[in-house]
């Protein structure tokens, strides 16, 4: 480097120190630049991954707009059970062709009293008809 | 089906080129403004970084270099901001003179004290002096290529860089670190 004229001696010395700095600091060897290879893919694949994102979202509005619909029908459906008659014909379940109907199987009839409990309980104390406070 | 991976292999040719012919000054721009040589090559790399990626976007930049330097220089000083907000007035540098618990040799942390000083003082100079002293002494470049980079002209160069050398003898004399 061509050294500047007319300075003095600190100068040159702050020179040499500067020299020493700067240096000392510049990366020893020079590291190369490293392009990103994965950008072009990643930009991309960017690209790419948004367009089943939105079919997610508007799938998932469908079937919340589909449930909505199904639990209105329902609750309307529910609106015409009588609490006295009870489920209307309407609403009652239509049975499916081909197969048979099946009436719910009978109640046995009640046992006789003696033998509902066979285990002999011991006799319940009746309570007192009248109560004192223990002195 | 050859012209494209001929055409991206020339692209990427044409950027090695440019990193090598600017990347040092990038580097030196970036270090005038954060002192720190690590932190100044993050910068360089980033600037390098944002131009590949327009590149790749397909926007021409009619002069490269100049976008360069512009964008290193916003990118230090965007550090430098937020490093002077963690660190308040002192620059994560000064910790240097701080004594650390392993004992260095002696010659090696007198080198890193005066290091340490001329950093301190190099931080009291205006930023634009810091680039001609950065450009002259980290780069070896002569006044008028000093000119070119920073796009000033060579008396202007010549004149910062005058001043800036007196400033730093003079307080260097004072902190006993050069002169007599």
């Amino acid at each position: 480097m061509k050294p500047l004229q007319g300075l003095t001696q600190e100068t040159h010395e702050t020179d040499a120190l500067l020299r020493e700095l700067f240096r000392a600091e510049m990366p020893d060897p020079w590291p190369p630049f490293q392009p990103p290879a994965t950008f072009p893919a990643e930009h991309a694949r960017s690209e790419r991954s948004s367009l089943p994102s939105y079919v997610g979202l508007a799938a998932s509005l469908l079937f919340l707009i589909a449930g909505l619909v199904a639990g209105s029908y329902l609750l309307r459906a529910d609106a015409t059970v009588d609490p006295e008659r009870g489920i209307l014909p309407s609403a009652a379940r239509p049975i499916q062709p081909g197969k048979q109907f099946r009436p719910p199987p009978a109640i046995s009839p009640a046992p006789p009293p003696g033998r509902l409990n066979p285990m002999p309980m011991p006799a319940e104390e009746e309570p007192p008809l009248s109560f004192s406070y223990p002195h | 089906m050859k012209a494209r991976p001929q055409a991206a292999a020339s692209r990427s040719a044409e950027f090695d080129a440019l990193y090598q012919s600017h990347s040092r000054e990038v580097w030196g721009l970036a270090y005038a403004r954060l002192l720190d040589g690590e932190l100044a090559m993050d910068v360089t790399q980033e600037a390098f970084l944002r131009l590949w990626r327009q590149w790749n976007a397909g926007e021409s930049i009619i002069n490269p270099r100049a976008w360069l330097l512009r964008v290193a220089r916003n990118l230090a000083e965007d550090d430098a901001k937020s490093a002077f907000r963690r660190n308040g007035t002192h620059a994560p540098q000064s910790l240097d003179l701080v004594q650390g618990r392993e004992a260095l040799p002696l010659e090696k942390l007198l080198a890193k004290e005066k290091r340490g000083l001329l950093r301190a003082v190099l931080a009291e100079l205006a930023p634009a002096d810091r680039e001609v002293l950065t450009l002259r002494y980290a780069l070896d470049y002569d006044m008028k290529t000093i000119a070119e980079v920073l796009g000033i002209n060579s008396e202007a160069v010549y004149m910062r860089m005058t001043r800036a050398r007196q400033r730093l003898a003079a307080r260097l004399t004072e902190l006993g670190v050069a002169g007599p």
